[in-house]
């Protein structure tokens, strides 16, 4: 063997046993024994980003988005709320973080009664939240994390990728038609880049989080407040056993996994953010009202991880 | 005349007392003897005299069969005197039948008399009568060859006893009293034996097999052994006659063998076998289990197939094969079968057993392999008397053997060292012998210890660390023996790579085992490192030409697997490290792996390109893609961790560094390539992903600074680009042709391959970046780089485009700018278009005759 060779043999011998002696003291362990989603995540980026440079590209922007959206919220006229006391506080939480969108709408929340906690994103700037959802959260800050992922849905296109056919065919007046393409594109790369959106509307609402009032791992809490909740339900996305068909199939990557990934940022950022205050919420959402607009409770200040599990 | 003498007859029958009866039917046999002492003088009528005198004799016999039996013929009331009538009857046929010298007679008057005694009450005197009887007809066999005869005698002689003992009312509750059973057993014995005497005489001595005779003789034992099994009490003393009555039945056939008579000897053999197979089976009354009971029939199987053939009788030697390995079945079905159900304690014993049939089966191999007789133990022994293959069964019985004995005992600590020990001699025996045999048992029974090795360990979660390597760490030096010790001498080879998987193999799976519960992403460096040492060893070994190089491949199989365990890497990688978000420190640790990664494949990609013989198919064709595996694996690594605000400049910087690289080696010229690719990929980036919107308010985070960012690298990009004259000397490997074309397309035409991408990208990422009120002043910029490319690549199709462009923006000026921008904003506007406009048309006075 040539020295050179020997040496770099020997360097990369000498790295693998400092690796591993890392790992070893660190004792880190996956949520999931081996799971493919993080895999089909990166596949789906090239397949995801030649759908946005799509719709990109389409003559339809956000007014276009918006009279779709309003003719949407007409439809679920029966369901929704709009006078209940949880109605104002969500649209409250959700005007704090509005500053920092780039779409021209307003954004509206409304209530629909289901026990399950849901949250699901419309275009034009329409979100839906079960009441569920507020009996499973505990406090605001992981309410702002969940609207701020369905806010990133709307902000990344990811509702105007699948209706833009149909909104393109709507200036032709060929409604049905655009849906139909619509239809079938969905059909065809649903699968492929789901979880990529997923994983956007995830990173989304990490980084708003990161640059508002309220504590990062919001995001990370929240997802582990709904697997909490999924976990004895059948056909859940839970189970910490390994299935390429499950996890291909499957819209959203695994709720252990996303928990795991942001619980671990939460505690690099409040690492490398010592000086950093935020705002945790528990009292506000018992009590219906936003940190914006009611009292901001002193005790729901957090200044360092140590409030992370 | 004939009919009155008939009705006188009945008449004088009806009418007279039994007695006279009795003289009448002995007249008549006198009569017809009368008949024939006259006509047995003349030649003519002699056999038809000879039927008459056996006639009278069945005639007499039937009177006094009658005088004492049969009702309207009794007249003797003693039961001893009508016996001793009978026997008389009986005395005058067995002598016509000695006198008729032929079989036919001679059969005939023992059947008659065998009948008649069986027609009267029964006794102990009746048998005794029918031996004798029987004992003279064989005697008269010694005579001269009266095969069917002798057949006539032993089967009426059996149905006689059957009879005798079954039908007479001699039992009394299941059992006969003492005296009749010591008469049954003595009358047997001495019939059956001395009837197979018979055939021990040089009057049978032949070359054929002789049907007649071997009918006879296997008749005769098997009445024997029937009639004997009235007599058996269920005795565990059985099994000792039984084998008595087997050493017997050898000695007799090796001197059947002297007298040079074939199939007695294979006959009796056999027969020899059959009791020590039924002597075996006895064994259960000394509470022996089934399991002992088939190893040691297993071990007669073997004996008496070593006899056979080295005695080199043709159909039992044959025979013998056939029985063998229906034994060797048999032991192999009785360990299997026990598996099931037999409590733990007793797996120990029944893996003792099963361990010892190994070391016979062994033993016995080799002693069939070096004497010679390991080719009629060959499946190719049942179609041919001369077999030439020495292939035998030894080996796969062995394997299976082997499997059933871990079956009981691979949870025991001391099972995987007795089958390391095992195999181990099996190797060194294979080596010596060159048994192929052995050689394909073996490589059945290793692998499968490994795999039962795997099972216990990854089985068992309570196994500590140092119970892990006690159990799993006896098959290292098994695998690493079955490298060394597996030359094969008539191909001049050695077969290494099944010891050299399996080394591999089981020494990660003892990795997993240990470090899998404290961290999973463990055993994945492993496999790195491993790689790597698998790729300095083969090169080691191809550089020096050992032996185990030159004739067993051992370096190619080595690179080969390190070609499998980074492949293992990149699927754990996949599904486990990226799941991996730990901190040290500021780095995330799966950074740490990827670069560590990256590491391992470019030391892949770096090994020298003539180390190794390139006579290798895979490292002709997969090692030069070591460097698109770095370059894929980069992707992934770039994908994961890179915030995708910041994809655009780091496409642009990937695309400069391949570029570079490709300009700097020339066996990397190819790269040049790959950096279009990368540069497509930036622009298309930079065109419609850049200004994907941010949750920030901070100008800082905006995706435009990127952008602009990545805009500047592919600005660097294509000057660089430019000034090398790249893609002029581009070589691709043999794996990557298809990429040639395209290369050779690209550069056919690569200033618009090039550029416009780039300012299709730079125009697009204005429109969705910034405000409306600045694109005219940002597509007017770009309007002008264009122009200016124009001039220094001297093609004017970039002039017409930036005329175009510019054109497009004086439209936009006024169709936009000045109807919806402020004062302070058109005037900038349009002083910044009137610059550029002005600077174009000075470059373009200037270096006008570049067009």
């Amino acid at each position: 063997m040539r020295p050179a060779r020997l040496i770099a043999f020997a360097l990369i011998a000498a790295s693998g046993a400092a690796l591993i002696v890392v790992l070893y003291r660190m004792a880190s362990a996956p949520p999931i024994d081996a799971s493919f989603a993080p895999l089909f995540q990166l596949l789906g980026r090239p397949t995801k980003a030649a759908s946005s440079a799509l719709t990109r590209v389409m003559p339809v922007g956000d007014i276009d988005e918006k009279r779709f959206g309003d003719a949407i919220v007409e439809r679920f006229g029966g369901i929704k709320q709009e006078s209940s006391k949880e109605h104002r506080y969500v649209n409250a939480v959700m005007r704090g973080l509005a500053p920092f969108a780039a779409k021209r709408f307003e954004y509206r929340v409304y209530m629909m009664e289901h026990p399950s906690p849901n949250a699901f994103a419309l275009p034009g700037g329409i979100i839906f939240v079960t009441t569920g959802l507020l009996t499973t959260l505990r406090n605001e800050s992981e309410l702002a994390a969940i609207l701020a992922h369905e806010m990133g849905h709307i902000e990344l296109n990811h509702c105007m990728d699948s209706v833009r056919f149909e909104l393109l065919a709507r200036k032709i007046e060929a409604e049905s038609l655009g849906r139909l393409a619509d239809i079938a594109m969905s059909l065809m790369l649903r699968h492929t880049f789901s979880k990529t959106q997923e994983n956007e509307a995830d990173e989304y609402s990490f980084e708003l989080l990161k640059n508002s009032s309220y504590d990062p791992y919001g995001t990370a809490i929240a997802f582990i407040r709904l697997h909490q909740a999924s976990a004895d339900k059948p056909y859940s996305h839970t189970s910490p056993t390994t299935s390429i068909l499950r996890d291909y199939f499957s819209s959203h990557p695994p709720l252990q996994i996303r928990a795991n990934a942001f619980s671990h940022r939460a505690v690099a950022w409040w690492r490398s953010h010592p000086q950093e205050r935020r705002y945790i919420g528990a009292k506000n959402l018992s009590s219906r009202k936003s940190m914006r607009e009611g009292p901001s409770h002193p005790d729901e200040w957090v200044s360092d991880s140590r409030h992370i599990r | 005349m004939v009919m009155g003498v008939s009705f006188l007859g009945i008449y004088a029958a009806l009418a007279l007392s039994a007695v006279y009866r009795f003289i009448m039917i002995v007249a008549v046999a006198a009569g017809l003897f009368g008949v024939f002492l006259f006509l047995r003088s003349k030649s003519k009528w002699l056999e038809l005299a000879t039927w008459l005198r056996s006639s009278a004799g069945a005639i007499f016999l039937f009177g006094c069969l009658g005088s004492g039996a049969i009702p309207g013929l009794a007249w003797i009331d003693d039961q001893r005197a009508a016996l001793a009538l009978l026997v008389l009857g009986i005395a005058v046929n067995l002598y016509l039948g000695y006198a008729g010298k032929t079989q036919v007679f001679a059969s005939l008057h023992v059947l008659l008399s065998l009948i008649a005694l069986g027609i009267a009450p029964q006794s102990q005197t009746t048998l005794i009568c029918a031996s004798v009887i029987a004992l003279l007809s064989v005697v008269l066999t010694y005579r001269a060859r009266r095969d069917y005869h002798l057949l006539v005698t032993v089967s009426g002689f059996f149905f006689f006893h059957l009879h005798w003992y079954n039908f007479s009312g001699l039992v009394v509750d299941g059992a006969l009293p003492f005296a009749l059973r010591v008469t049954g057993i003595a009358s047997i014995t001495i019939i059956g034996i001395s009837a197979a005497c018979v055939h021990y005489r040089r009057l049978y001595q032949t070359t054929r097999f002789d049907i007649a005779p071997f009918i006879t003789h296997l008749a005769n034992w098997i009445f024997l052994g029937a009639s004997a099994l009235h007599y058996s009490t269920g005795s565990k003393w059985n099994t000792i006659v039984l084998a008595v009555a087997s050493v017997s039945a050898f000695v007799l056939a090796r001197h059947a063998r002297r007298l040079h008579i074939p199939w007695l000897h294979a006959t009796d053999t056999l027969i020899s076998l059959s009791l020590a197979v039924f002597a075996a089976f006895t064994l259960q009354r000394w509470g022996v289990d089934a399991l002992p009971i088939a190893g040691i029939i297993y071990l007669e199987a073997m004996i008496f197939h070593v006899i056979a053939v080295r005695e080199d009788t043709g159909l039992l030697r044959n025979i013998s094969t056939a029985i063998r390995h229906l034994a060797c079945a048999g032991a192999i079905v009785a360990a299997l079968v026990l598996m099931e159900g037999a409590d733990p304690a007793g797996f120990v014993k029944t893996a003792s057993i099963i361990g010892a049939l190994m070391l016979f089966e062994t033993v016995f191999h080799v002693y069939a392999l070096r004497s010679g007789i390991a080719r009629f133990d060959s499946i190719a022994a049942y179609g041919t008397r001369e077999p030439e293959t020495a292939f035998g069964m030894s080996g796969i019985v062995i394997a299976v053997l082997g499997i059933a004995f871990l079956g009981y005992s691979h949870t025991h600590a001391w099972a995987p060292y007795a089958m390391a020990a095992f195999a181990m001699l099996c190797l060194v025996l294979r080596q010596r012998i060159q048994s192929d045999s052995l050689g394909v048992g073996l490589l059945i029974l290793i692998p499968a210890a490994h795999v039962f090795s795997w099972f216990h360990i990854f089985g068992d979660p309570a196994l500590g660390f140092s119970d892990v390597l006690l159990s799993a760490g006896p098959y290292v030096p098994v695998s690493i023996a079955a490298i060394a010790l597996s030359r094969i001498d008539a191909r001049d080879r050695f077969l290494v790579w099944p010891g050299l998987y399996l080394l591999v193999a089981h020494a990660l799976a003892i990795i997993v085992v240990l470090f899998k519960p404290v961290s999973p992403h463990i055993p994945t460096i492993f496999l790195l490192v491993a790689s790597a040492a698998c790729l300095e060893i083969a090169r080691f070994f191809n550089e020096r030409q050992y032996t185990l190089s030159t004739k067993g491949g051992i370096d190619r199989h080595l690179l080969q697997i390190g070609y499998l365990l980074v492949a293992i890497f990149l699927v754990a990688h996949l599904t486990v490290n990226l799941q991996l978000e730990d901190y040290l420190g500021p780095v995330r640790v799966r950074i740490l792996i990827e670069a560590f990664a990256l590491a391992v494949i470019l030391f892949w990609a770096t090994s020298p390109r003539h180390a190794i013989d390139y006579g290798y198919k895979s490292w002709r064709y997969l090692h030069p893609l070591m460097w698109e595996l770095s370059i894929c694996f980069s992707i992934v690594v770039i994908l994961a961790e890179v915030p995708p605000a910041w994809l655009p400049p780091v496409w642009s910087v990937v695309s400069i560094i391949l570029f570079a690289i490709g300009r700097r080696f020339e066996s990397l010229s190819r790269f040049q390539f790959h950096s279009t690719l990368f540069h497509w990929i930036a622009s298309f980036w930079i065109a419609f992903l850049a200004s994907t919107p941010v949750p920030s308010l901070r100008w800082q985070d905006q995706g435009w600074v990127a952008g602009a960012a990545a805009v500047v690298l592919q600005f660097g990009y294509v000057i660089f680009f430019y000034r090398r004259a790249a893609l002029s000397d581009v070589s691709f490997p043999i794996g990557l042709a298809p990429f040639a074309r395209l290369a050779e397309r690209v550069h056919r035409r690569q200033n618009p391959w090039l550029y416009y991408p780039f300012f299709a990208s730079i125009a697009l990422f204005a429109y969705w970046s910034f405000d409306a009120s600045v694109r005219t002043i940002l597509w007017a910029a770009e309007s002008f780089a264009i122009f200016t490319v124009s001039l220094i690549v001297k093609e004017n199709h970039f002039r017409i485009v930036s005329m175009i462009g510019l054109g497009a923006c004086l439209i936009r000026l006024v169709a936009f700018d000045l109807a919806q921008s402020g004062t302070l904003m058109r005037a900038v506007v349009f002083l910044v278009v009137g610059v550029i406009m002005i600077a174009m048309n000075a470059l373009y006075n200037k270096y006008r005759d570049r067009f």
